[in-house]
């Protein structure tokens, strides 16, 4: 069937032109000239049919497929309107209460901030109170210690003298005194 | 003092008394280890790289020397055997303590700064033996560091009535205070 089209179609054409060919030979005679038309004619049914049965099922899909296609780009950017007209109406609503929104930001913002300045004084505080108080031990120590060097050497100036004295001055009746009261101790 | 030198103490002291010369035994006793705490002596004693057959022979020549009896020559010459031989003052000073105690005496030091009268000593000796309930045989010493008072040591008690101790104490108390 497919090769028999081409074969009659070239049959056709063939045919046309011998008539066209025809009808020019006679052309210079008078009258109508029906051989020509007719030709003619045929040659515009085979052009017809050749359009109807080769170009156009080509042109139906093409359309049939452009239409699809607009549809899905229709759809497509009706959905996308959609979207934007969704998002719009988001940010409207959020511009609506935009100053609503920084004021509390704005609120939450200072709140954190004085806890903040709240901590790190405490923190300070304390570590001032820790110096300080190092400090005032260091201090104590220091006079504590000066205290008892002060005090040491003080004992040990007494005594240097109090041993000078005793050595100089030791006589025979304080001998006689201490031995009287070191029996009066240790007697049974 | 070791307790190997109380140990042949004692055995030399059962044996005198068993033999009933604990006196004269003390009194050789003593010139032998008087002799043996010489300085040449004691550096023979203590020589390790003498013989023992050297050893022997000086103990033997170190006992006669002092006059000793039999008992206590063998008792040298155990020591030499046993290599004691260093041990000897230490061995008399224990034998002195237990003649002392056999006889009931006690042996007291008392040290004072100077000379002390002989009123003061009889005080402290009459003291002292009402105090250890045994007769005292006092030794006297002249310590001048005492500063003044008197110290007495008996029966290893330490009675301290000086006044250098009552300065030491007195500055214990103060540098004490200070501290607290």
């Amino acid at each position: 069937m497919t090769r028999r089209v081409p074969t009659v179609v070239t049959a056709m054409i063939l045919l046309a032109h011998a008539a066209v060919a025809s009808e020019e030979a006679q052309h210079h005679e008078a009258g109508i000239p029906w051989g020509t038309l007719a030709l003619s004619t045929i040659n515009l049914l085979i052009f017809l049919w050749v359009l109807a049965h080769f170009a156009m099922p080509t042109v139906r899909t093409w359309v049939r497929e452009r239409r699809t296609r607009v549809v899905g780009e229709l759809e497509e950017a009706a959905k996308l309107k959609g979207e934007a007209l969704q998002l719009k109406a988001e940010w409207e609503a959020r511009l609506a209460h935009l100053g609503q929104t920084i004021e509390e930001m704005r609120t939450q913002a200072r709140q954190d901030a004085e806890r903040e300045r709240e901590r790190i004084l405490a923190a300070a505080r304390k570590t001032a109170e820790t110096i300080r108080r190092d400090a005032e031990r260091a201090a104590a120590y220091e006079v504590r210690r000066t205290q008892q060097q002060l005090r040491a050497e003080l004992v040990r100036q007494a005594l240097r003298v109090a041993e000078e004295q005793a050595r100089a001055g030791w006589t025979a009746a304080d001998q006689a005194r201490f031995i009287t009261d070191f029996l009066k101790q240790v007697q049974p | 003092m070791s307790a190997v030198s109380r140990r042949y103490a004692r055995a030399l002291f059962a044996l005198a008394k068993e033999a009933g010369t604990v006196s004269p035994t003390a009194a050789e006793l003593e010139r032998v280890a008087t002799l043996a705490a010489e300085l040449s002596v004691s550096a023979v004693l203590r020589n390790p790289l003498l013989s023992p057959a050297h050893r022997l022979e000086f103990a033997q020549t170190l006992a006669r020397e002092s006059a000793a009896s039999p008992l206590l020559i063998h008792f040298v010459c155990l020591l030499a055997d046993h290599q004691r031989l260093a041990e000897l003052p230490a061995i008399h000073q224990y034998f002195q303590n237990l003649l002392d105690q056999e006889l009931g005496r006690v042996r007291v030091t008392i040290r004072s700064p100077g000379a002390l009268t002989p009123q003061q000593q009889s005080d402290l000796v009459a003291t002292f033996t009402k105090i250890t309930g045994k007769q005292v045989i006092p030794t006297i010493a002249v310590d001048p560091d005492l500063l003044g008072g008197v110290v007495v040591e008996a029966e290893g008690k330490v009675y301290d009535g000086s006044v250098r101790t009552q300065l030491d104490r007195l500055a214990k108390e103060l540098t004490g205070t200070a501290s607290s």
